[in-house]
């Protein structure tokens, strides 16, 4: 007998969600990552660079979960490649937050204090990024729901734009940042500065790539 | 011949028959109902319920055109005049093959259709026991085109109904609002096309003929009747000013869950009305035969009771297997939200039963497969598997030589047997 239910393949959408409710988990307890830096509260750091760990490795086999069930066959409302790089953008905030909280467990790094609050705003700045971001894969459900109507379409754009503008005031953050490192790099281990450079891109590739997930999210909207 | 042998025969004849009704009420039941149980619009239970009462519904009301389709328009018996035997050994080894070759299928899972196993069965015996000649092939050109034109008008009519339904609804500024205002005039969609479909000379087994007009009177009253209802049901959800998108939407969700147990019910009262005859068409063949003692009275009416008996071969299969077959379909369609499974549901009801009515043997299932793609290209469903249909092109070109093979060899051995 054809079995009706065997038309049906696995929806990506709702692990798509899934998989990005575990990206932002990676991104909450940044913020605690630097103040515990800071203050040198070196367990801390340990106890979040696991749970970023989790949470990152979960966000990775739900990453896998969906791109095995999406052999070439399978018909969706849209574009296969257009979901699975959206899938790839969100995965890279996770990997990012990794690495972020890896590379300071190692290297526990002192900051001049008169940096530390702007860096706390900073993280604080590309985690609402991210958030933003997550808020897109929940109204995007709706888009879904309604058939791709024009209104739930027309709204995620806002939200797409909303997205871009708070990256682009993240990037305005990290440039500050930047000058004032500059400013004080002399007074600091040179080591540490260089890298001081780098964890600021690390903090800004969360915006970056939470950015690049809404615009991935345009494309698929927008396309077909 | 005929007559030594004649309780013989019917007792065959009906024992297959229903066996073959029980079948298709234990398996294809599940492939009508499952979309309606998958999107959680109605349980398990009431599925049965349902499909019991509409499908019997189907079967005696409206399954007499395809029966007659089946049992008189396929082949053409005159050759044989004088031997009528003969068609009854082909009836026979025709529901022996589909029946077994059905079994053997549904245990290895492969996907397989009843009305093609039993057209499949009845073209081979026809060939080899009365002659190539003895196939009406224009009958059987047009029953092919049907098995691709079918899928295609179910997929047609739900792309529009599942964009309508975008358009007057989801896709609005208050789209709550807008399912309650429109919710009643499709299910009115539902009872008016049924009715009118089934009653416009249909009824003539009942002694009952309307007139267009009548028919047309009596399918807008009953239409606006099953509205009435569904407006009087959906009335009850409610929903808080200013609450969000989000939240209508599971409403809206909520109103088509009740308006699937109409759609539901239109899909079993089609299933019922077309499939029924795979079981008893080649069954009313042989009684006709038997009872009038060997005469092929080509005129002769259905007896009511083989209608019934068609029914209740197909509540029975429900009664004692569908429920299982209903659960597991169900569960994997999980998918499906009843805005979707309604628009499937109607769409495949809708040409399952003009189909019936036309006397055209169609599978119900096939239909509901391309209703289901229907929805999916008005963008309405997250993720189908395109290798099914590959699947399903695949079932055609292997059952219709298999049935004819399997009913071939067991119409020699009847033969073999009975001289």
């Amino acid at each position: 007998m054809i079995n009706i239910s065997s038309i049906f393949a696995k929806s990506p959408f709702k692990p798509l969600r899934d998989h990005m409710d575990k990206v932002v988990e990676s991104v909450i307890p940044l913020n605690d990552f630097f103040e515990a830096l800071f203050q040198q509260d070196y367990s801390k750091l340990e106890k979040i660079q696991q749970q970023v760990i989790q949470a990152e490795n979960e966000a990775d086999s739900i990453k896998n979960e969906v791109r095995n069930n999406l052999p070439r066959n399978i018909f969706m409302p849209i574009n296969r490649r257009d979901l699975l790089e959206m899938l790839d953008m969100q995965d890279s905030i996770a990997d990012v937050a990794q690495d972020i909280v890896i590379l300071l467990n190692i290297r526990k790094m002192k900051l001049p204090e008169e940096l530390s609050q702007d860096v706390i705003k900073f993280v604080k700045k590309s985690q609402d990024v991210c958030y933003l971001a997550r808020g897109l894969t929940q109204e995007f459900g709706d888009v879904i729901e309604s058939g791709f109507g024009r209104h739930e379409i027309k709204k995620l754009l806002e939200m797409i734009d909303n997205v871009s503008i708070a990256e682009t005031e993240a990037d305005n953050l990290e440039d500050a940042l930047v000058h004032r490192l500059y400013e004080v790099e002399e007074k600091m281990n040179s080591v540490d500065a260089v890298f001081w450079y780098k964890i600021f891109e690390l903090i800004g590739d969360i915006a970056d790539f939470s950015k690049k997930t809404g615009n991935r999210l345009r494309l698929m909207i927008a396309s077909k | 011949m005929i007559v030594e042998y004649g309780s013989v025969f019917i007792t065959l004849a009906v024992v297959l028959g229903l066996f073959m009704t029980w079948g298709i009420g234990a398996n294809d039941v599940a492939n009508a109902m499952g979309t309606s149980v998958g999107s959680g619009a109605i349980s398990v239970k009431q599925a049965i319920i349902i499909a019991a009462i509409f499908e019997f519904s189907g079967a005696f009301l409206a399954g007499g055109h395809v029966t007659k389709t089946i049992r008189k328009s396929i082949i053409d018996p005159t050759p044989i005049m004088g031997t009528p035997e003969i068609l009854v050994y082909g009836m026979l080894s025709a529901l022996i093959a589909a029946a077994l070759w059905l079994t053997i299928a549904s245990w290895m899972g492969w996907p397989v259709s009843t009305t093609h196993s039993i057209i499949g069965s009845i073209v081979g015996f026809a060939i080899v026991g009365i002659g190539v000649d003895a196939v009406n092939w224009s009958k059987i050109g047009t029953i092919v085109l049907s098995w691709i034109v079918s899928p295609l008008v179910g997929g047609t009519i739900a792309f529009l109904l599942m964009r309508s339904i975008q358009k007057f609804i989801l896709d609005t500024e208050i789209p709550f609002l807008n399912a309650k205002r429109y919710a009643p005039f499709y299910v009115f969609l539902v009872g008016f096309l049924i009715s009118l479909v089934t009653l416009f000379k249909g009824l003539k087994h009942l002694d009952i003929e309307l007139s267009i007009v009548q028919s047309f009177i009596f399918a807008v009253i009953f239409g606006v009747f099953v509205a009435v209802i569904a407006h009087i049901i959906i009335n009850r959800i409610s929903m808080k000013l200013g609450e969000s998108i989000h939240d209508q939407f599971n409403q809206i969700e909520k109103i088509f869950g009740i308006m699937m147990i109409f759609s539901a019910s239109a899909m079993a009262f089609a299933h019922g009305s077309n499939d029924v005859a795979n079981g008893i068409g080649p069954m009313a063949a042989i009684v006709s035969i038997v009872e009038s003692g060997g005469e092929m009275a080509q005129k002769s009416n259905l007896p009511l009771w083989i209608l019934l008996a068609g029914g209740f071969g197909i509540v029975l299969g429900l009664s004692t297997l569908g429920y299982r077959v209903i659960q597991t379909i169900g569960k994997k369609i999980t998918e499906l939200v009843p805005t979707r499974g309604f628009s499937a549901e109607l769409a495949a009801a809708a040409t399952v039963v003009i189909a019936s009515r036309t006397g055209i043997p169609v599978s119900t299932t096939q239909i509901a497969v391309g209703a289901v793609m229907g929805v999916g290209l008005a963008r309405g469903i997250g993720a189908l598997d395109l290798r099914v249909v590959g699947g399903i092109m695949m079932s055609w070109v292997i059952t219709l030589p298999v049935g004819a093979l399997l009913s071939i060899f067991f119409f020699f051995f009847f033969r073999g047997v009975f001289l």
